[in-house]
């Protein structure tokens, strides 16, 4: 691992020595070229002194007009304003390019004579002139912009060495660094000759020229032969061989001006190489369909082709239309060049792939933001406010309406796969309030589905106790959470995206809330059974106790029954307050038991009938209970006011209903005489809570009592 | 049956409890103790032949007492008089070697009638817990398999068949007429099942303490 990472690291050290190598080259070869020590500038239309050296700073004043440049043989040349011109390509034609190459040699030839006159006019329209004597270009009188594209040039060659040398085999990261490789042929050459003083040798400058057409022309064919073979090959590699032989003939063309003009010759090869790889990369957004981590990967490209034209067009149009600022000089366009090269990179190295939709949201709006002002002032200004006015009430309303299409767009960009949160929480709260934990995990599963949508949902493939986003935003580590497993998680949204740092968090978020839920429940319950066991205890110490003296005191009259009874409703209470389920045929043994000793006691025969085999029926205990009081009441008044000699049980159960019939002989009025007692009050209230019903019938010898209870 | 212990901390019932004792057995002398602490000091002192032992008492829970009792005086009858019958209170002292239980609000003719009957070998047992102590002789209840190389004492099949009939709430009088042996033949079986319940808690108790590195 050591010595894998160890070698590239070498390598590129290597190479950035090369490069500062190759700077110090490039500075050498521009500090040869002739040097007045006068900075002429293209003001108003006019060539005019911007800067002199201390030297000559008595003689020729900063701001005035330069006329020609005269030689000690008194040959003389107008300084003309495209003379100052940076970039050959500005010319249309070629014999327009011809003619200021040989501007450039006679003005080169003058300038490295002995001595050189400058005519320039003063400000009463006077012509003047000053000798100068052209010297050694001083390093310091190379400009920042000189140095701006030397680094453009070596850094863009550095980031594509760094990500060929990790990865050498692959044919993309291979053409990524022959793009690199052109990056300084393109830049170090205009840097050189736009730097320029006033001239440079018209053959040089164009040789200068021409490197710097092959470096754009090689740079536009590597270009298109990344998208032909990056996320997916489209052509077999030996294929991409008809680019440079294309191009490189169009190069020739244009180098050796066969071509009939710039348009044809510079201009539409390298436009044409641009739009060839937008379409191929269009090409492989869709081939990527269904494929996220590819896809974001071209994102990083979208990206940054929209960041870098967006400045691009806010720079040009904020200084040439609006006057925000001076235009920069062209050398400083490669910097955009850099930016999307930039984001090339990115996506070829897969770097935080899974964060894109925030990333590219981010520089989205920051783009659509800059771009609204400058759009709202130009507006502004071609209904007639003045430029100072314009640009405040464009910031205001740029500002009204950005807020809310920011928010908007971050709603349908990034929140767009996230439920709400406030739609979850019911959710989650009824997970951690499912009871058997099997149900708990698969309602767990069932949401976290529910929240990501992945393809695939693997239980305990690692134990992590962190939430992360693993394999490049592929798969999603859920944690254990609370008695729940660890899961991992992979192609979000159905496999359209990958999971980001947003999903970690979210996934971390619930997780919490998720164990703080099942804690509180768990205390909740804890509390109920404590509270459950102290109100039994009460129960049993205070009021069992106290009856119990009742009972010793009843003793012989004929009210102890009732405080006997009492008693036993007090055990059953106590009973239903341990809560748990009861099985009914626990609960008819109980009560079966309870009749026959109570039948014991005054000597009467109880019959029970009950079906064996009983459908498996589970009563929640305060059912029972409630229940158990009923047929205690039920069996209590037979035996009371009776006195019979056999009591009949018969009790049937199904699926749906449970009926036990009370039937017993003995004395007894008709019962549609019978006034509500306390006891059969009682029952009716019992049974009308219960849901179910009590009915009363006799016939000759025998009453009748029915209790009907829903058992769902 | 010659000296009782009543451990009850409620006069009324420690009155009732005398009664009920001395109406069984005409000549029974009493000894109150209303304290777990009394009543554990008193046993070191003399002996009983019958111990009525209410379980909740103000400084403790009474099968500490029913425990002492039956490893001191393994020949006398111990009998829980509580007013709670559910198995989560009873089994407890069952296991720990009471041979009966009397419920306190009951009518004291049918307490008496119980009492003998625990000494005539006949004593209760509610569904509940006749139900708990299948749970407890089940051979291939997971608590079983727990305990592993434990020796324990299995049922016979005609206790078990008893045991399944009193879980569902028959009386010993309807069991013995179902399966057709004399009532007298069933309160034997529920008398070896009390009894086997309780070795088996003795079997335990020396493998605990065995394990303890008591023994």
């Amino acid at each position: 691992m050591l010595s894998l990472y160890k070698r590239p690291a070498y390598a590129l050290l290597a190479l950035a020595l090369v490069s500062l190598a190759l700077i110090a080259c490039a500075a050498w070869f521009a500090l040869k070229q002739p040097w007045m020590g006068v900075q002429m500038a293209v003001v108003e239309g006019k060539v005019r002194v911007v800067h002199v050296e201390e030297a000559l700073a008595q003689q020729i004043p900063e701001g005035v007009e330069v006329k020609r440049l005269v030689s000690a043989t008194g040959v003389s040349q107008d300084i003309l304003v495209s003379d100052l011109i940076e970039e050959p390509d500005f010319f249309n034609t070629y014999p327009q390019m011809a003619a200021f190459f040989a501007r450039q040699t006679t003005f080169d030839g003058m300038l490295r004579d002995q001595k050189v006159t400058l005519v320039w006019v003063n400000l009463s329209g006077a012509e003047m002139s000053v000798t100068v004597i052209p010297k050694k270009r001083p390093l310091s009188s190379l400009p920042f912009v000189f140095w701006f594209q030397m680094g453009i040039g070596f850094i863009g060659f550095l980031i594509a060495s760094s990500i060929f040398l990790l990865r050498k085999d692959d044919w993309a990261a291979r053409l990524f660094w022959l793009s690199g490789l052109m990056f300084p042929i393109v830049t170090v050459p205009a840097a050189i000759y736009s730097t320029r003083e006033l001239a440079m040798h018209g053959e040089t400058l164009r040789w200068l020229a021409s490197l710097n057409h092959l470096g754009a022309f090689m740079f536009g064919c590597a270009l298109i032969a990344i998208f032909m073979t990056y996320p997916r090959r489209l052509v077999r590699p030996i294929h991409l061989l008809w680019l440079p032989a294309i191009f490189g003939l169009w190069l020739a063309a244009d180098v050796f001006r066969w071509a009939p003009d710039q348009d044809w010759g510079s201009r539409m090869p390298v436009s044409m190489e641009m739009v060839l790889a937008i379409i191929f990369s269009v090409v492989q957004w869709r081939k990527t369909r269904g494929q996220p981590l590819e896809r974001a990967a071209l994102r990083w490209f979208t990206l940054s082709t929209l960041i870098g034209s967006g400045l691009f067009i806010f720079i040009t149009v904020g200084s040439q239309m609006l006057g925000f600022f001076d235009m920069p000089k062209q050398g400083y366009a490669f910097g955009y060049f850099l930016l999307i090269y930039l984001g090339i990179a990115l996506g070829l190295r897969r770097y935080q792939l899974f964060d894109m939709d925030e990333w590219a949201y981010r520089g989205f709006m920051w783009v659509v933001g800059a771009l609204s002002v400058i759009a709202l002032d130009a507006l502004l200004i071609y209904f007639g406010l003045t430029e100072a006015t314009s640009l405040g009430v464009s910031l205001l309303i740029a500002g009204w309406l950005y807020f809310p299409v920011r928010q908007w767009l971050w709603q349908r960009l990034v929140n767009k796969h996230h439920p709400q949160f406030e739609t979850l929480l019911p959710e989650l709260s009824a997970i951690a309030f499912t009871s058997s934990h099997s149900e708990q995990k698969f309602h767990w599963e069932a949401f976290l589905m529910h929240v990501f949508d992945p393809l695939e949902m693997k239980q305990g493939e690692a134990d992590y106790k962190e939430a992360g986003v693993r394999e490049k935003g592929i798969a999603l580590q859920v944690p254990r959470c609370a008695s729940l497993p660890a899961y991992t998680l992979r192609y979000a949204g159905g496999g359209i995206r990958l999971f980001s740092t947003r999903d970690a968090n979210l996934a971390v978020a619930l997780c919490h809330l998720m164990q703080q839920v099942i804690e509180g429940r768990t205390s909740y319950e804890q509390g109920v059974a404590q509270e459950r066991l102290r109100i039994g205890r009460d129960l049993h110490d205070n009021i069992g106790a106290r009856l119990l003296k009742l009972i010793h005191h009843l003793r012989g009259t004929t009210e102890v029954d009732i405080a006997r009874d009492a008693m036993k409703d007090l055990r059953t209470s106590i009973a239903a307050l341990d809560s748990q389920p009861v099985l009914l045929q626990n609960a008819l043994a109980d009560w079966r038991a309870e009749t026959n000793s109570r039948c014991d006691v005054t000597q009467c025969q109880l019959h029970w009938n009950q079906a064996e085999d009983a459908p498996e029926v589970v009563l929640p205990s305060r059912t029972k209970g409630m229940l158990e009081s009923v047929l205690r009441e039920v069996i209590t008044n037979a035996l009371k006011h009776a006195s019979p000699k056999s009591v009949q049980v018969e009790v049937e159960v199904s699926a749906t209903q449970l009926r036990i019939k009370v039937e017993n002989d003995g004395e007894f009025a008709d019962p549609l005489t019978w006034q509500d007692g306390y006891g059969l009050r009682n029952i009716r209230g019992r049974m009308e809570e219960l849901g179910g019903n009590l009915n009363i019938s006799s016939d000759n010898d025998k009453i009748q009592l029915t209790l009907t209870v829903s058992l769902q | 049956m010659k000296v009782a212990l009543i451990l009850e901390d409620m006069p009324e019932s420690q009155e009732l409890l005398r009664e009920i004792a001395q109406t069984a057995y005409p000549d029974i002398r009493v000894r109150f103790e209303s304290s777990i602490a009394g009543a554990l000091s008193i046993i070191t002192q003399f002996q009983f032949d019958l111990a009525l032992i209410d379980l909740s008492l103000p400084d403790g829970d009474g099968v500490t007492v029913v425990d002492a009792m039956a490893s001191r005086f393994p020949a006398s009858m111990i009998v829980v008089a509580t007013i709670f019958d559910d198995d989560n209170h009873l089994f407890p002292a069952l296991r720990a070697g009471a041979q009966g239980y009397l419920l306190k609000d009951q009518a004291p003719e049918q307490l008496v009638k119980q009492l003998r009957g625990i000494s005539e070998g006949h004593p209760p047992l509610s569904p509940a817990i006749a139900r708990r102590l299948l749970d407890h002789f089940h051979v291939d209840s997971p608590l079983r398999k727990a305990e592993g190389e434990l020796e324990y004492v299995q049922l016979s099949p005609r206790e078990r068949e008893v045991l399944v009939h009193l879980a569902r709430g028959i009386s010993i009088v309807d069991i013995g007429v179902e399966i057709g042996i004399s009532r007298h033949t069933v309160g034997d079986h529920v008398k070896n099942i009390y009894r086997k319940l309780n070795i088996t808690s003795r079997a335990e108790a020396a493998i605990r303490a065995k394990g303890m590195g008591l023994v």
